[in-house]
């Protein structure tokens, strides 16, 4: 199967990259879907990311067409914004790094048409802390933009005028969230708000706000410039447009890959990251970085795309394989994946702040052979109860948690009843 | 009117408004929802996850587990509270929250009124399955009137959603983010704002608790508390001041949704401990020898009877109090009338006295609407002028606060800079005496800058309010704010209109039917036209106008709850219960009758001053002019007998007394001084006479002292803490302070009372 | 009536002429069980410490109120009574106080030879009740499962306490 580069276009190799720069990427078309966007009204241009059928690339797989469409037009006077999500933060996950890395000038343009088409006037590039690189490179890129007439005022022969900033960002993996991401660029706590209203409505600053992510904005460009059809093509199954799709952990060959959607898992297990690294058999994947629950070797057949991925009971989220294999022992991995999300929990709410922490030391407790009788009642009961918490954090990490304490629960009760024996003289 | 809409709570069906919040409307029905972090003054959050609740949005659909203080009412929705999955849930939030709470419980504070106690006995949480080690916390120093426990903490959020969303202070805050969430300063010290004590009763559990309770602590079931007004200033927020054995312990706001609502300063709070003072005053002392109350009573009706007949009716006057209650000051009334005398002064001074009265005849006319403090805080338009009102009026200032967050303009006409001024949208300096001058530029329309400016945002206004102080005299800034009020008044856009006062009753003896100049009455007693002088719950000697006076009479009978200037100068002293523990009624500065109850506790004087008064015309034999008046409880101050104060109707506690009469006259603007102004400065803490008594106010008090521009300070060649000798211009000196928010022109003058700083002691009943 | 008048006369019949049984008592004393619900002590922590923190529990849970008590704050740190009255004139020695005690302090012991000729005698005050043993509960001491810090026991010294955190670090 040939898969049509397009995001990846400008970017060779994930390994030593480096950013395309202005020249090369207008020679390979850049900025020819702004200047389509531009011929344009605004309504068309939002009709056309409607038809293409895009999903949000950041992990829900929400339309973005739809998103769009809550955001007031053409009554609405007051200031609008538009914020790109590029907090990464997600295990398993290093997409939007290679988009940001290697062809800065792809998001500016995507950032651009959203703009132009939602009419926003001011845009916010919100990177986490460990892409300081990165801002550097969008922040050079953003200048030689606005050198060429892409950023400013007067913008394509219009009135229509844009300015764009780069937000580095303290860094936690709760800003990702889009809430909480406008009150930190907002200077306060990032705790998430509560919906509604959304930020489509009432955003950063109390004024309608759009949050996409890196990926969701490089892909607009592309369906600028060839159509919505040309980009419903690429994918599979009825699926619209490539994925990037990233493999790590247990696997011969870690990488990005630029793949439509819809590709099986096997392919990209097999072919593209060339089967397990040390010689065991895969035991569980997690499809979509850290926060979707995991998929066993049965399910390795499964197209991966947002609806079929769900229909087997994960979600496809950002589509990075988390890969583990018979060696790895699935309690320290549950420990492990449970310390991530207690360390990042922003202790907004009671069940995501002090159950997720309860959780890691019930676990870690296992793993170190102290485990007792109940604890796998109390493990029950808190991965049904830290489903009801203020935000999609706490539910996030219930996919992994869950998952591995029903998937593998044999594991789990074999190091508690280990202890019991012990206890009891029995070896 | 919101629609009313039916919803099903737990089988039964009831009415409520559309959109109203559920878990209001199930407490307001009284169903008991476990809840930490939604609070009726600062709404719901969803934070803590304790009040979920099965929520379908119609009968024939399935519901899930929603929180109910984020849910809004829609009809037919079904709501169901004893649900299976969410009772089990509930439990399991207290579990995640009792997983790091310390075993506290015997040494805290907060035990017996704690909503995490409380919450776990509904919740049925028993047994706590962790086995790992608790989270700690090292403390912090918050000031004298806050302790700080840390460990206690669940995380609701409560504490800087009140300091800083409601109370917009600016130095507590939430610190860390996971399961290591920290609420406090970012270094130890004193919390800024003045009305910190509230933290007290919004943080559910024991991490914010009274620093002064604390110390003679004892459990809130043990306290014998009686409902009451607070004394500290006119505001009148209503009080629970809570009892034991000989002592005041501690007092904490009672809700009333007319008033204060749920909060209270913090003078008020920390300001009742001169109950407890060592020096409040058990027997009555005749010519130096200590008595029963009963025979003072006696001997002082006989020494007042000896001087009417021998020196003739007006011979006697009486000095009426500000801080005691309008059946107190009808009382003294009633004795000199009983004497054939007639001569009352209430006041400390003439202006004052002119200022206090017209604003109060204003207020009782009705004429303009009076704001009440939840008025207040749905105000889209503020004007204060003449006066700091955190440090006059503090609970005013909380209320406006609340309009401010709702973006409401506020404009400070004002001498000096207060705590206020930094959320003003526009202030002004100026001296003292140039405040009429500018709010009648105001109402002219016209003008420029400031005045333009709050012009304006007044005609643009849909309930603005205009707040105008009275403690410095100045009566012709009350007659001019009252004619801006009157013409921005129109009968679709209502202009509220506020005076504010210097004690508790003011704005009740201010409508007093008999009250000369304290001047007269002072000039006659030095002149030896007045042999006697009666006064009531009133340090005279310590006023300027009256000190002379108090000094050379020949007889002073002071009755008062504690030992002070005057009753150290006392012919005869009679001993009356402090304001807490006594009974009656005032009026706070909207001109609302509350009454007051208190209670006899055993180390202290036994009669209201009220009472005590009533016995002495008793004694004289003036049981026509007392007939009908109850010694021992609040009368009604509408019957012709228990009149109070003229021309005054009212009902119940609470109601808004309304004068038939109309204001009089509003003198002119006297020409704006040229030279350098006096102005008292008064502060939250300290300047107001009784709560400066109380050890933790007299801590945060500023030194006495006195202020200048820095432009004066340099024209005459003084600077930052000098000691400063002004006694020729001004007759006064004292350490200086160069303040740039003190308009040009000014003398600031610090008020603070002298405290009587003594260790608490407890007296075993 | 007259069957059942028999059957007492008989008891009592045959009870007449056997050895009376008597109780030397005070020369004799009698065998008193262990839990005993007697004399009132204020028990000691094991390490000498007072063990009563004045919560006032067995103060609100006391059926003849005969409990009165003050807290005070030493300047270690602890919360003990300033003064602890008990009123044995009163006491019905029913054990709650016993039972609500939540730091083992107030103990009731197998004494109940408390006789006196005046009245007043029978309040007894702080120094007539504490004792300097632990009574029943050898081991158990308040301050060191408490969260509240004492001298010579900072915050994250007591039993199954993790450090005290830093507030000032978002790290993880």
């Amino acid at each position: 199967m040939t898969t049509q580069k397009v995001l990846f276009k400008n970017i060779d190799t994930f390994k030593g990259v480096t950013p395309c720069s202005y020249e090369q990427y207008v020679k390979g078309g850049g900025y020819e879907g702004a200047k389509a966007a531009f011929k344009k009204t605004p309504h068309e241009v939002q009709q056309v990311i409607k038809d293409s059928n895009l999903r949000g690339r950041g992990g829900a797989g929400f339309p973005t067409g739809l998103k769009w469409s809550f955001v007031p037009m053409d009554n609405f006077k007051g200031q609008k914004y538009l914020i790109c999500n590029c907090d990464e933060m997600e295990p398993g996950t290093f997409k939007d790094r290679a988009l940001v890395y290697g062809d800065p000038h792809q998001l500016i343009e995507g950032m651009l048409i959203a703009a132009y088409a939602l009419q926003m006037t001011k845009g916010f590039i919100f990177i986490r802390y460990e892409y300081k690189k990165g801002a550097r490179i969008l922040e050079e890129a953003c200048a030689e933009a606005k050198k060429h007439g892409f950023l400013g005022k007067k913008l394509l022969g219009t009135d229509f005028e844009f300015e764009l900033d780069v937000h580095l960002s303290a860094g936690r993996y709760i800003c990702g969230e889009e809430t909480a991401l406008i009150n930190s660029l907002e200077g306060k706590r990032a705790n998430p708000r509560s919906k509604p209203p959304f930020p489509q409505i009432k955003g950063f600053l109390g004024q309608p706000t759009i949050v996409n992510n890196v990926e969701t904005f490089c892909n607009m460009p592309h369906i600028l410039a060839h159509g919505a059809d040309w980009f419903k093509g690429l994918g599979l199954n009825g699926n619209a447009g490539t994925k990037i799709m990233g493999a790590s952990g247990r696997v011969k060959n870690p990488g990005l890959w630029e793949l439509p959607l819809g590709v099986p898992m096997r392919d990209i297990l097999e072919k593209h990251a060339q089967g397990p690294s040390r010689g065991k058999a895969f035991k569980a994947v997690i499809p979509g970085g850290l926060s979707t629950p995991m998929m066993t070797p049965e399910q390795f057949d499964t197209p991966m795309d947002f609806d079929s991925i769900a229909k087997a009971g994960s979600r496809l989220g950002t589509a990075g394989l988390i890969v583990f294999d018979e060696g790895d022992c699935m309690v320290d991995s549950t420990a492990n994946i449970m310390k991530f999300y207690a360390r990042e929990s922003c202790g907004f709410c009671t069940p995501c702040r002090e159950g997720i922490p309860w959780i890691l030391d019930i676990v870690r407790a296992i793993g170190a052979g102290n485990g007792e009788k109940d604890d796998m009642s109390i493990l029950d009961d808190m991965s049904k109860h830290i489903m009801h918490t203020f935000c999609a954090f706490a539910p996030g990490a219930q996919g992994p948690f869950l998952s591995a304490i029903t998937t593998f629960r044999s594991e789990f009760e074999a190091f508690i009843k280990s202890r019991e024996a012990a206890a009891a003289g029995v070896n | 009117m919101a629609e009313k809409i039916k919803v099903t709570i737990d089988g039964t069906e009831h009415e409520v408004e559309a959109g109203e919040n559920i878990l209001q409307v199930c407490l307001d029905k009284g169903m008991l929802i476990p809840h930490f972090c939604y609070h009726e003054a600062m709404g719901p959050l969803g934070a803590c996850r304790l009040c979920a609740a099965n929520i379908a949005p119609a009968a024939d659909k399935p519901g899930r587990l929603e929180m109910t203080c984020m849910t809004r009412a829609s009809a037919g929705m079904v709501i169901n509270v004893n649900d299976e999955y969410a009772t089990k849930f509930r439990k399991s939030v207290i579990e995640d929250l009792m997983l790091n709470h310390p075993h506290d419980c015997p040494v805290c504070d907060e035990g017996g009124e704690c909503m995490l106690q409380d919450m776990t006995v509904i919740t049925e949480h028993q047994h706590r399955r962790t086995r790992f080690p608790k989270r700690t916390w090292k403390n912090q120093y918050l000031g004298p009137l806050v302790h700080h426990e840390m460990n206690r903490c669940i995380t609701c959020y409560r504490c800087v959603r009140y300091y800083g969303d409601y109370a917009l202070g600016s130095d507590l805050g939430a610190y860390g983010s996971r399961n290591r969430v920290y609420f406090g300063r970012l270094n130890d010290g004193v919390l800024e704002s003045e009305f910190s004590g509230n933290l007290i009763d919004v943080c559910p559990t024991g991490v914010f608790t009274n620093k002064r309770f604390r110390e003679v602590y004892t459990r809130p079931w043990d306290l014998q508390t009686a409902r009451s007004v607070c004394v500290s200033c006119s505001v009148g927020c209503n009080v629970l001041p809570g009892f034991r054995h000989t002592d005041l312990r501690r007092i904490k706001p009672a809700e009333n949704d007319a008033v204060n609502k749920y909060f209270m300063c913090d003078r008020g709070r920390y300001g009742g401990e001169f109950v407890n003072l060592p020096s409040r005053l058990s027997d009555a002392r005749v010519s130096g020898t200590s008595m029963m109350t009963e025979d003072g009573i006696d001997a002082v009706a006989a020494q007042l009877k000896d001087i009417a007949t021998k020196h003739g009716a007006g011979a006697i006057a009486g000095l009426g109090s500000q801080r005691a209650s309008l059946e107190a000051n009808a009382a003294l009334t009633a004795v000199l009338k009983a004497l054939g005398s007639d001569r009352v002064a209430c006041f400390g001074s003439q202006a004052d006295r002119e200022a206090a009265r017209l604003a109060a005849s204003i207020t009782a006319s009705r004429e303009l609407p009076t704001p009440s403090l939840p008025g207040l805080e749905k105000a889209d338009f503020v004007l204060s002028v003449g006066g700091d009102l955190t440090a006059e009026a503090p609970m005013l200032d909380l209320a406006i606060r609340q309009a401010v967050r709702q973006k409401a303009p506020l404009f400070i006409v004002s001498p000096r800079a207060g705590s206020l001024d930094k959320f003003a949208t526009a202030s002004l300096r100026t001296a003292p005496g140039t405040e009429a001058g500018i709010v009648k530029e105001i109402a002219a329309g016209g003008g420029k800058d400031f005045v333009a400016q709050v012009a304006t945002a007044l005609k643009s206004a849909k309930s603005p309010v205009i707040l105008c102080s009275t403690l410095h005299g100045d009566a012709a800034l009350v007659g001019a704010v009252y004619q801006l009020a009157k013409s921005a008044n129109t009968a679709d856009r209502p202009c509220g209109l506020a005076y504010y006062y210097k004690s508790a009753n003011t704005a009740g003896v201010a409508l007093a039917r008999k009250d000369e100049s304290p001047e007269a009455i002072a000039a006659d007693a030095k002149s030896g036209k007045i042999k006697a002088l009666v006064v009531l719950e009133r340090n005279a000697a310590a006023e300027p106008a009256l000190a002379e006076a108090i000094a050379q009479c020949e007889y002073v009978v002071a009755i008062d709850c504690y030992e002070n200037a005057t009753t150290n100068d006392a012919s005869a002293v009679l001993p009356c219960v402090a304001h807490y523990q006594s009974f009656g009624t005032i009026l706070n500065f909207e001109g609302r009758a509350q009454h007051f109850s208190g209670l006899n506790i055993p180390g202290s004087a036994t009669m209201a001053s009220s009472e005590v008064l009533l016995n002495i015309a008793e004694r004289l034999g003036a049981s026509e002019i007392i007939q009908g008046l109850d010694f021992h409880d609040v009368y009604d101050i509408t019957t012709e007998s228990g009149k109070a104060v003229d021309g005054i109707r009212t009902g119940d506690s609470g109601a808004l007394v309304k004068s038939d009469s109309k204001p009089t006259a509003p003198p002119s603007a006297k020409p704006a001084s040229t030279g350098m102004v006096a102005w008292h400065i008064h502060h939250t803490f300290g300047s107001e006479e009784l709560s400066a008594m109380s050890p933790p106010i007299a801590e945060l008090a500023p030194a006495a002292g006195l202020e200048l521009n820095p432009e004066d300070a340099k024209s005459r060649n003084l600077s930052d803490g000098q000691n400063a000798d002004l006694t020729k211009e001004f007759g006064v000196s004292g350490l200086l302070t160069v303040n740039a928010g003190l308009a040009k022109g000014t003398l600031g003058i610090r008020v603070i009372q002298t405290a009587v700083s003594a260790p608490r002691k407890e007296v075993t009943a | 009536m007259i069957r059942e008048m028999l059957t007492g006369l008989k008891i009592t019949a045959r009870y007449m002429f056997r050895r009376p049984i008597t109780n030397f008592y005070p020369e004799e004393k009698p065998m008193i069980p262990p839990r005993w619900r007697g004399r009132i002590v204020l028990t000691s922590d094991p390490d000498g410490e007072e063990r009563c923190v004045a919560c006032y529990l067995c103060q609100a849970v006391c059926p003849v109120q005969c409990i009165d008590l003050q807290a005070e704050n030493r300047p270690d740190g602890r919360r003990v009574a300033k003064r602890f009255d008990i009123n044995f004139a009163r006491c019905i020695f029913c054990g709650f106080c016993e039972e609500a005690c939540p730091t083992y302090s107030i103990q009731l012991t197998p004494d109940f030879e408390m006789a006196t000729t005046v009245r007043t005698d029978l309040v007894y005050h702080k120094e007539d009740l504490q004792i300097s043993g632990t009574g029943k509960h050898p081991n158990y001491s308040f301050w060191q499962v408490s969260g509240v810090t004492i001298k010579d026991k900072e915050k994250g010294e007591a039993i199954n306490e993790a450090a005290p955190s830093n507030y000032r670090s978002n790290l993880p």
